[in-house]
């Protein structure tokens, strides 16, 4: 079964990722897409597939799969099934970034400042929760986390209550709401070398992981160097999924569900569920942006951010209900 | 295999002292029993004597090396250790659980090499746990598990064996099956050091008894000349009777309620 997961999910991303080029509002065929590819010329097809949907695509894979990689990490490192990325106060601090950056008005002058500042805010606040929490364990990291967090989120509402006027407030909610229409290679050239670091950080802490399930003494005793893994976790977290907040907005639920849905799968080993969450995290991300992309309910196109929580949230209670019932 | 020698090793946890000037040398192919009240420090001396603690002060040796000159990846190699309350967090098959017991002789990637794939076959059929091999861990009967952290950790031949409390916990058929198992390995030539409570069972299994009273080492010798009345009255502050002799010691205590 395990051996051909990997591959089994390589072929689900590989389809995914192809009808992602094919779907949209303006339909296209596979002949089109193709010699798009081969012929590149300015027609419409060519237009759409390059320019478009082409960057779209390779920023839900990278987004997706550093989310699911992430959440696998850091399931496996805190030995909780109910941590994400999200935890480590990298989200929030991302998203006040790029709020920042709307609220004083540098991204309509600027269309790649909101992602940047995004880059800033995720990076410095995962240096400020390594900085709080540098002489604790585990839970420091955690409460470090959750408190960054809580300031980040204020710092938002903060700037949606003072938005100076009612398309500041539309600009910050629609960010928030988590979206990767619009963004382009500029936003690929932006994210994914930070993305492709974190993401490769996060891959070699596999071993360590397994390890860890037999709790940090254990580990320590079996030579791995916890408080390393730890460090590399979330240097890890902090650029990918900083990188990719920045680009695509706040975007849950991914980083939490992914890993459950192949940890069966591998057999539990935290180490091993690694690759496999990284390809479920693209999938889920690839198929959610094609979903908001033909789903219409009339008004305006439903963003990837809300689709996401609102497939996601129900699959949450389900796991609080059912881990809940496995440790009574 | 070789011995372990603390040179006045003084331990510190948040600021206070726990252990101070303690100097011993467990020698290879004896089981040492570590015994005192709670909070004496035998948790501390145990992990300490692991390379799992910095130390205060003084020096810790395996056979001829210092444990701190040692590399994590070495020490790991050369030493096992089971702290108190061991536990597991993912129902992982108790196969793989037992194989991880040899993580530090394995490339970073990968899958376990065959070679290795034998050692957790002779570990799994030692330690009775054939049978449960695909039986995820977090499924396992209290004395199940423990002999799998017991195959845990002595999967990779350590030359040194520290355990805290193994025992405890379990009925008495599975503490003496464990303690068993600990005899064994001490007689193949691992040095086997184990901080008991259940001082029958030490007086049963120990070669030699290291007895701790806040922080210092109060007596260390072969057992039957520490496991008797007058140090341990002292020692746990209640007046003790000892029953028998050799293996057959029993150990009652009298207080008055």
């Amino acid at each position: 079964m395990s051996r051909w997961l990997i591959p089994a999910l390589a072929i689900i991303l590989v389809a995914a990722a192809a009808a992602s080029l094919l779907a949209g509002t303006v339909w296209l065929t596979p002949g089109e897409v193709l010699s798009a590819f081969s012929h590149p010329a300015p027609n419409l097809a060519g237009l759409i597939v390059l320019e478009i949907r082409l960057p779209r695509t390779l920023l839900a894979i990278l987004i997706g799969a550093v989310l699911g990689l992430s959440g696998a990490v850091l399931q496996g490192l805190l030995r909780n099934p109910l941590a994400e990325p999200g935890l480590l106060g990298v989200s929030a601090g991302a998203s006040l970034g790029a709020v920042i950056a709307i609220y004083y008005g540098f991204s309509a002058s600027f269309t790649l400042a909101s992602p940047l500042f995004g880059l800033v805010g995720g990076l410095a606040t995962a240096a400020l929760a390594l900085l709080l929490s540098r002489n604790g364990g585990t839970l420091a990291v955690i409460l470090a986390g959750s408190a960054i967090t809580s300031i980040a989120a204020a710092g938002t509402t903060l700037a949606l209550n003072l938005a100076p006027n009612p398309y500041a407030a539309y600009e910050i909610m629609n960010w928030l709401m988590g979206s990767l229409a619009e963004r382009s290679w500029d936003h690929v050239r932006l994210a994914a070398p930070f993305i492709l670091v974190g993401g490769a950080l996060l891959l070699s802490l596999g071993r360590s992981l397994d390890v860890l399930a037999l709790g940090e003494t254990q580990a320590e005793s079996l030579g791995i160097a916890v408080g390393r893994v730890r460090l590399l976790a979330l240097v890890g977290t902090a650029l990918g999924v900083g990188a990719a907040t920045a680009v695509a907005g706040a975007i849950g639920f991914v980083g939490l569900i992914a890993p459950h849905l192949v940890r069966p799968l591998v057999g539990y080993r935290p180490g091993k569920i690694l690759v496999p969450a990284t390809l479920v995290g693209a999938i889920m991300v690839v198929i959610a942006d094609i979903a908001t992309r033909l789903i219409r309910f009339g008004g305006p196109p439903i963003n990837l951010g809300v689709f996401l929580s609102i497939v996601g949230a129900p699959f949450f209670l389900w796991l609080v209900v059912h881990v809940r019932r496995r440790t009574a | 295999m070789s011995a372990l020698h603390l040179d006045a090793v003084s331990i510190a946890r948040g600021g206070r002292i726990v252990v101070q000037d303690a100097t011993v040398s467990f020698r290879a192919g004896r089981l040492t029993a570590v015994i005192g009240p709670n909070g004496a420090g035998k948790s501390s001396l145990l992990e300490a004597s692991a390379g799992l603690l910095p130390l205060d002060g003084g020096t810790i040796r395996l056979g001829d090396d210092a444990l701190a000159s040692l590399s994590r990846r070495t020490l790991a190699r050369r030493r096992a250790y089971l702290p108190q309350r061991a536990g597991i967090e993912w129902p992982i098959s108790v196969e793989r659980v037992v194989a991880l017991g040899l993580a530090p002789s394995l490339p970073s990637f990968g899958d376990l090499p065959a070679a290795m794939r034998a050692r957790v076959d002779r570990a799994l059929a030692d330690h009775d746990l054939v049978g449960l091999r695909d039986r995820p861990a977090t499924q396992l009967s209290g004395g199940e598990f423990a002999r799998a952290m017991l195959a845990r950790a002595t999967v990779g031949d350590p030359e040194l064996l520290i355990a805290d409390e193994p025992t405890s916990g379990l009925d008495p058929r599975h503490a003496y099956d464990a303690s068993r198992r600990l005899r064994a390995l001490a007689d193949a030539g691992c040095t086997v050091i184990v901080a008991l409570h259940d001082l029958d069972l030490a007086a049963n299994i120990a070669d030699e008894v290291l007895a701790v009273k806040a922080g210092r080492v109060m007596a260390h010798g072969p057992a039957e000349s520490i496991l008797i009345a007058p140090i341990l009255t002292d020692l746990y502050d209640i007046p003790a009777h000892v029953v028998g002799e050799g293996r057959a010691t029993s150990i009652r205590f009298t207080g008055k309620l």
